[in-house]
């Protein structure tokens, strides 16, 4: 009987294939050695389902081995485990794959059908299996419903997308050259100063990133508030109070500000118009990632790596689609009715999904962006099998709402403006009413549908305002990036992927170039910036790095080959290099005394310690290992002292408690809500209740005394 | 490469910011009618949206009323 050899991504999407494509739909599952593989059946031919865990095959020095060397100019693709100890395991499934792949006759890449899907099975195919990628097939789906499963092994595309893998491996060297030589050479130059360990790193897409937020900092440090009035006014009719709009919405001088109140006050206001307009509104497009990421982060304050982790849990589980899309649009072969009979048949959208299926015809608003591999996300209209845990059931329900929405008409809203005059002066009011609800009853509560009435006045008639005064405000520095916004810059200016992205903001908050929520820059990412911008400036100019973007665009399209792109991105890195190097030391020093400035501020409290004024810091006990809250006051008899999460990074925020006035402190761990807490709170409650979470208790004083206030980074890092 | 000019007593940055703060003491001066610069100088240390650079100039400013012109 014929042997099929299946490579899918990761082993959740292996058991769900093996699964649809099981005769009985029970495959057999071997685990050797913590490798899991499935073994299905049919009639013709028995069916081996095996799996990744993401890349099993890295870029790598060809001839360097030291993770010290650079520059390095010479790579080469090898096992991820020989490259990195963190990823011992992957050797095992490396040489089970191999083993599997000598009894086959066939072979199939059934990785995710993107770019880092079709790099992912085609390095496996090729260096585990022997060179099978010239031989091998792809399966192409965009949900892992047992349907779509079967129809996709059914039309298999008879060779591996090349143009997608070889985009993907240009990507993969593009970022491997200049991440190990620009990040070794910043690492080790801090380093040879002598001034402790600290891990820098910077890349084509990970400084540009930093560079806009550097730049948004810079704008805020250097910010200038500027006066300016505002009229506040109202008038009041039947017993109800309205808000006037002044005809200038902001006033540069007092005098003039003044002016406008000493002529309206206790003035009667004339209607002078009134205007009304319909306005309809379209539903909103499907979901992008990108679109979907930001309005997770508006709704429910998901961060954009969160919220695609949460929606890679729901496509293995069938219940969206692939998530990783640029697509905004829905095409009809993905079902309509049946998805939205499948989500009528969940007892809190029957009634809105089944308003939807009697309708004549279905016809999804769709949006401009398209991509060639995946339609924008959908559900699949499949119930879950299991009790969601909240954040992705949220993420499931508007995921649901969105998709139906944009099979909706289009709502009706009544804009109504009147403008009210005392001469020279001019008033608005402004209202609006939902006419009808159209798309917004199916999108509630992620759609507002606020009205706002206007009293009952014609033009000519009069009335008093109430009150006005003119209120002095200052011009307020450009708001901060939020990981959602920092994100929806880099697409902008097309840098990263709608993949890649989210964890490029993650690893800049691991090296501490960035922190809190509200995204500020910290000294050593001013520092970094300020430097590369000194001597290298084409590294952080997100043009240079969109260019790059285009040009792996471009192989993918067959316009340019990979070799053209990896000889340019030589010729150009090598002259930087070389300059950066002799210019070692100038550059280390100062980025040393950065990195010693930042850990000392990254363990200091601007918060006085309570009993005696003195610093508080974060301290590591020598004892215990356990990390707290101690005040540097200790030589001269203070104890104070408070608990402290006991995993994560710790960073201390900016934010104070709204109860104690205490600086909150923020644990971050990878793929997992950054929890902020109040020490000195927590401490109350606990010496009231049992304790909730893992926080060490603060050390007696006679333990205290035997710790050394211990100041290395290794502090805050738990990971 | 884009370069600029520090001053005897000031990096480039705060160079830069100290033109920013004399054009914003017109617009300031103009706002309210007329304004005497210890009291704009007093003000803008206290806004909450004042820069940490803008801070620095600001009380450098304080100390060194000689270095305004």
């Amino acid at each position: 009987m014929m042997q099929t050899l299946i490579v899918c991504e990761k082993p959740d999407a292996a058991a769900r294939v093996a699964r649809a494509l099981d005769e009985d739909g029970d495959p057999r599952r071997i685990e050797t050695q913590g490798v899991p593989v499935y073994e299905s059946r049919n009639r013709h031919e028995t069916i081996i389902v095996c799996s990744a865990l993401g890349h099993l095959y890295a870029v790598d020095s060809k001839t360097h081995t030291s993770r010290r060397y650079y520059p390095v100019w010479d790579f080469e693709w090898k096992p991820k485990h020989l490259i990195d100890k963190k990823s011992a395991r992957l050797g095992r499934w490396i040489q089970i794959i191999s083993s599997l792949a000598e009894k086959a006759d066939r072979y199939i890449n059934a990785c995710d059908y993107d770019v880092e899907g079709s790099l992912i099975g085609h390095t496996i195919l090729r260096y585990a299996c022997r060179g099978a990628d010239s031989k091998a097939q792809r399966m192409k789906f965009s949900t892992m419903t047992e349907k779509e499963l079967k129809s996709a092994y059914k039309t298999l595309a008879p060779q591996l997308d090349i143009q997608l893998v070889e985009a993907g491996r240009t990507r993969h060297e593009l970022d491997w050259l200049y991440g190990i030589n620009l990040s070794r050479l910043l690492t080790e130059s801090a380093l040879k100063q002598n001034r402790g360990y600290s891990t820098l790193s910077t890349g084509r897409v990970q400084g540009p990133t930093l560079k806009f937020v550097v730049d948004k900092e810079e704008e805020i440090q250097c910010f200038t508030p500027t006066p300016f009035w505002t009229i506040d006014a109202t008038l009041t009719q039947n017993g109800q109070e309205y808000t006037l709009e002044y005809e200038k919405e902001k006033i540069s001088t007092l005098a003039e500000a003044e002016l406008v109140v000493r002529d309206c006050k206790n003035c009667i206001l004339e209607v002078e118009s009134t205007e009304s307009r319909n306005i309809q509104q379209s539903p909103p497009y499907p979901f992008d990632l990108s679109t979907l990421q930001s309005e997770a982060y508006r709704h429910f304050g998901y961060t954009p790596s969160r919220t695609l982790a949460l929606a890679e849990k729901l496509y293995l589980e069938a219940l969206i689609s692939y998530p990783r899309t640029s697509s905004q649009k829905l095409p009809p072969d993905i079902g309509y009715s049946e998805i939205l009979h499948g989500i009528a048949s969940m007892a809190q959208y029957r009634t809105l999904a089944t308003k939807l299926t009697l309708q004549n015809s279905l016809h999804p608003n769709q949006g401009p962006k398209d991509d060639p591999a995946h339609p924008a996300v959908y559900p699949t209209g499949e119930s879950p099998k299991r009790a969601l845990i909240q954040p992705e059931a949220n993420l499931l329900n508007l995921i649901i709402k969105r998709f139906m929405s944009a099979f909706a008409e289009p709502s009706l809203r009544e804009s109504s403006k009147l403008t009210l005059k005392k001469d020279p002066h001019r008033f608005f009011l402004r209202g609006t009413r939902l006419l009808r609800e159209g798309w917004i009853q199916f999108y509630r509560p992620y759609a507002s549908d606020e009205s706002q009435n206007l009293p009952d006045l014609k033009v000519g008639d009069k009335t008093p305002i109430t009150k006005i005064q003119a209120t002095p405000k200052f011009t307020e520095p450009p708001p901060r990036y939020n990981p959602s916004s920092l994100l929806r810059k880099m697409e902008e200016e097309n840098i990263g992927t709608k993949a890649t992205r989210a964890e490029i903001i993650e690893i800049l908050y691991r090296r501490s170039y960035i922190k809190n929520i509200r995204i500020e820059a910290t000294p050593l990412a001013l520092k970094l910036i300020n430097l590369l911008n000194k001597y290298c400036p084409l590294i952080i100019d997100p043009a240079f790095t969109a260019n790059l973007e285009t040009a792996m665009d471009n192989i993918q399209t067959l316009q340019i080959t990979r070799s053209h792109v990896i000889a340019e991105t030589l010729d150009h890195l090598r002259p930087i290099m070389l300059d950066l190097i002799a210019r070692e030391d100038e550059i280390g020093s100062q980025l040393a005394e950065a990195v010693v400035s930042q850990r000392i501020a990254r363990l200091t409290f601007d918060y006085p310690c309570p009993q005696c004024g003195s610093k508080l810091k974060i301290i590591r006990s020598r004892t215990s290992g356990k990390r707290f809250i101690g005040c540097t006051g200790y030589q001269n008899g203070c104890r104070f002292t408070l608990p402290l999460p006991q995993f994560g990074n710790l960073s201390i925020t900016q934010t104070n408690c709204k109860i104690c006035g205490f600086q909150l402190v923020q644990a971050r761990t990878k793929g997992r809500r950054p929890m902020t807490s109040c020490a000195r709170c927590y401490s109350n409650k606990t010496r009231a209740n049992a304790t909730e979470f893992p926080t060490a208790a603060a050390p007696s004083a006679a333990q205290q005394a035997t710790d050394k206030l211990v100041e290395a980074t290794s502090l805050v890092k738990d990971q | 490469m884009e370069t600029e000019q520090a001053t005897a007593d000031l990096c480039p940055v705060h160079a830069r910011v100290l033109d920013s703060v004399k054009k914003a003491y017109e617009a300031w001066a103009k706002a309210y009618g007329s304004l005497r610069l210890p009291d704009f100088l007093q003000r803008v240390a206290k806004l909450q949206g004042t820069g940490r650079t803008t801070r620095e100039i600001v009380e450098f400013l304080q100390k060194n009323p000689e270095k305004w012109k």
